[in-house]
């Protein structure tokens, strides 16, 4: 079976996305100021209630 | 105090609400903090870092607005626990900027007083001068300074003119404490406080004989009147949503301009294949269908940005206090909710100001009703289909309008029915609103601000929705049928599959298959819901002869189902707008609502109301519309 240059391109771009997805989304996150890019602002050095 | 030479001392900003905390820690730290003409506007704690004139470095905390050290309300306790070196990650500050406004010196200077009662080491910021002067007030701040026992800064934050000065009282060693020589343990402490303030006011900020009628009180007598003051409203917020429709039409159309020109040159440079397929569909399609409503956006956070700098916020409040009263709510969960209309999360945030318990969470769940800027995308897609493009801009205004109120409104009701049932407060509150002078808007902040809002939105198309946007191109892809017919190819698809079985589920409410999969896809963030319909109906314009690509808004006006009747009618537009106005699609919020109600239990719980409530009200208009002939 042969595969096109284009398709073996957007399949590695795919591939690569759904990785960088399922890496974040198991990677223990930083607390940020406000949100996660709600764009409500940047994220302050410290946040106390 | 001592203080070895290798720490960081820390400073601490304190004073009422409205005193210019936020913009002297915007000048002090070159940080670009929100800041508003209006009361609480700061409900946590924001630290940064300045330097003294001569190099050492120092820590400065921006503190919320308080009245009185007495914690009456969670941002209140905050302040307190700074100062008493209770917080958690923070020292007890080695000094005290104690920030008043210097046009209201008789109630800011009473947490003055109290924070030299501590025996905390105190500079005076004397801030907006400015308008204490255009009062006619005559400030003498060496008078002050001697009374008081501690430097006194005459300043104006917002120019940065002060700030060489009040560094100067910072420099080492920091002032030492001062005596509170007005205590008297045989007098009451309130009462002691008020006669020396009265006294020291008397001294040093000696105000005109005769009462004048200021300018901001001409303006008041008419946008505060019963009558004048709630057409003055509906006319701000009307024309608003005019300007944004208006002004934005121009930038709209050079983006899509854009945005099409980038997918013709990559056609002309590219053979047929899945690459150019995702490179124009998927990447170029998913994200420009957002970014192309990037003006309007910016528009309405630069006229809300305007809203707060003049200080017609805090008018805003008063109006509605009335109305929120009718909601069992006050005019303080007013700004919480007005800031929701940007975000959520800093709304939810904000409800710290909120002294009752009841109130607070009451005010926490109805929040994400009021539309936020992640729903703009899809009603700047929907509205306009609503209507004929020759239409008025103002007839879309009105809509937008119109899908506003729908939801305050509901929140309201909901509000009402909520606080019914957790009962009357213990101890009755009472809503105490400054109403600050109107003032010249901040424009650099204002336009600081929609800068980091407008770089924040392209930040999300760029990641999250780009990212979502590939995966969502290669769902409605893979796996290929031998089919050449476009929408069959679509049907095979896993994105095909996945719409067939939701299909049955958002048909009652009007929707196709694809639209009931981009709606699972804004569970992730509301935007996604534009880029997901642009890389799921390209299917229209990729299958016919003509070769010209179309904007997504002429896409989805020639969608039709397999019996060729159109899918986008008005009554499954206005079902599908209804959709948006009361679905909880925010994964964050949820999270920030478990946060600051302290339940998950409360989060999942608004989580799957607000979501089958969406369902119900769309199904019942798009049910009754059918049935009386729409």
């Amino acid at each position: 079976m042969q595969f096109h240059w284009q398709s073996l391109t957007a399949a590695g771009i795919v591939i690569g996305t759904l990785l960088i997805f399922i890496v974040r989304l198991v990677r223990p996150t930083k607390k940020s100021g406000c949100g996660k890019g709600c764009g409500c602002g940047k994220p302050t050095d410290s946040t106390h209630r | 105090m001592t203080h070895a030479s290798d720490t960081t001392s820390t400073i601490a900003l304190i004073g009422n609400p409205n005193a210019g905390k936020t913009t002297l820690f915007n000048a002090l730290t070159g940080a670009n903090q929100r800041v508003g003409n209006y009361a609480g506007v700061t409900v946590a704690v924001k630290s940064g870092e300045t330097f003294t004139p001569h190099g050492r470095k120092l820590r400065v905390l921006d503190l919320p607005g308080c009245y009185s050290l007495r914690a009456n309300s969670p941002d209140e306790k905050v302040a307190l626990d700074a100062l008493s070196g209770l917080l958690p990650g923070e020292p007890k500050p080695d000094l005290v900027v104690c920030v008043v406004d210097a046009s209201n010196l008789e109630r800011h200077l009473q947490l003055t007083l109290q924070v030299i009662e501590l025996g905390l080491p105190c500079v005076l910021a004397l801030n907006m001068v400015d308008v204490a002067e255009g009062m006619g007030l005559r400030l003498d701040p060496t008078k002050l300074a001697e009374e008081l026992g501690i430097p006194v800064v005459p300043m104006q934050a917002n120019a940065k003119r002060g700030i060489v000065e009040l560094k100067q009282a910072l420099r080492f060693p920091l002032p030492v404490a001062s005596e509170a020589t007005w205590a008297n343990p045989a007098e009451d402490p309130e009462t002691a406080r008020r006669d020396f303030v009265t006294q020291l006011c008397e001294l040093a900020a000696r105000r005109p004989n005769a009462h004048q009628q200021t300018l901001s009180d001409k303006i008041d007598s008419i946008l505060l009147h019963p009558i004048y003051g709630w057409l003055s409203l509906i006319s701000v917020f009307f024309s608003l949503f005019w300007a944004i429709f208006s002004f934005a039409q121009i930038p709209m159309g050079w983006i899509e301009a854009g945005q099409s020109a980038l997918g013709s040159w990559v056609e002309s440079l590219m053979a047929a294949g899945d690459l150019r397929s995702l490179i124009i569909d998927g990447m170029i399609g998913g994200v420009g269908g957002v970014v192309t409503f990037l003006p309007q956006i910016a528009l309405l956070f630069f006229f809300i940005g305007l809203l707060e700098s003049s200080g017609y916020m805090a008018r805003a409040a008063y109006l509605m206090d009335g109305v929120m009263a009718k909601a069992g709510l006050s005019g303080k969960s007013f700004l919480p909710l007005f800031s929701s209309y940007a975000c959520a999360i800093p709304g939810v945030m904000a409800t710290r100001t909120i002294n009752s318990a009841k109130e607070r969470l009451v005010t926490i769940f109805i929040a994400p009703w009021m539309s936020c800027s992640a729903r703009l995308p899809v009603y700047f897609l929907i509205v306009p289909l609503l209507l004929h493009e020759n239409e008025g801009t103002w007839k879309q205004a009105l809509v937008l309008f119109a899908v506003y109120a729908l939801g305050t409104a509901t929140a309201f009701i909901v509000a009402r029915v909520l606080r019914g049932r957790l009962g009357e407060d213990i101890t009755p509150g009472h809503f105490l609103l400054e109403l600050p002078p109107y003032r010249k808007p901040q424009w650099s902040y204002i336009f600081r601000h929609v800068f980091e809002r407008a770089l924040s939105f392209i930040r999300k198309a760029g990641t999250l929705i780009l990212g979502l946007s590939i995966l969502l191109w290669a769902l409605s892809t893979y796996p290929k049928s031998q089919s050449g017919d476009p929408a069959d190819a679509l049907a095979h698809s896993a994105m095909g599959r996945i719409g067939a079985i939701i299909e049955p589920v958002v048909r009652p409410l009007g929707f196709d298959g694809r639209m009931g999969t981009a709606i699972l896809t804004s569970f992730a963030a509301r935007e996604v819901f534009v880029s997901s319909m642009a890389v799921l109906y390209r299917v229209e314009s990729a299958g016919g002869s003509e070769e010209v690509r179309t904007v997504l808004r002429d896409q989805l006006a020639i969608s039709k189902w397999p019996d060729g009747r159109r899918i986008f009618t008005p009554l499954s537009l206005v079902s599908l707008l209804v959709f948006f106005i009361y679905a909880m699609q925010c994964l964050p919020t949820t999270a920030v609502v478990a946060r600051e109600s302290g339940s998950w239990k409360w989060a999942i719980g608004q989580f799957l109301f607000m979501t089958s409530f969406a369902y119900t009200a769309s199904l019942m208009i798009f049910q009754v519309g059918k049935l009386i002939g729409y």
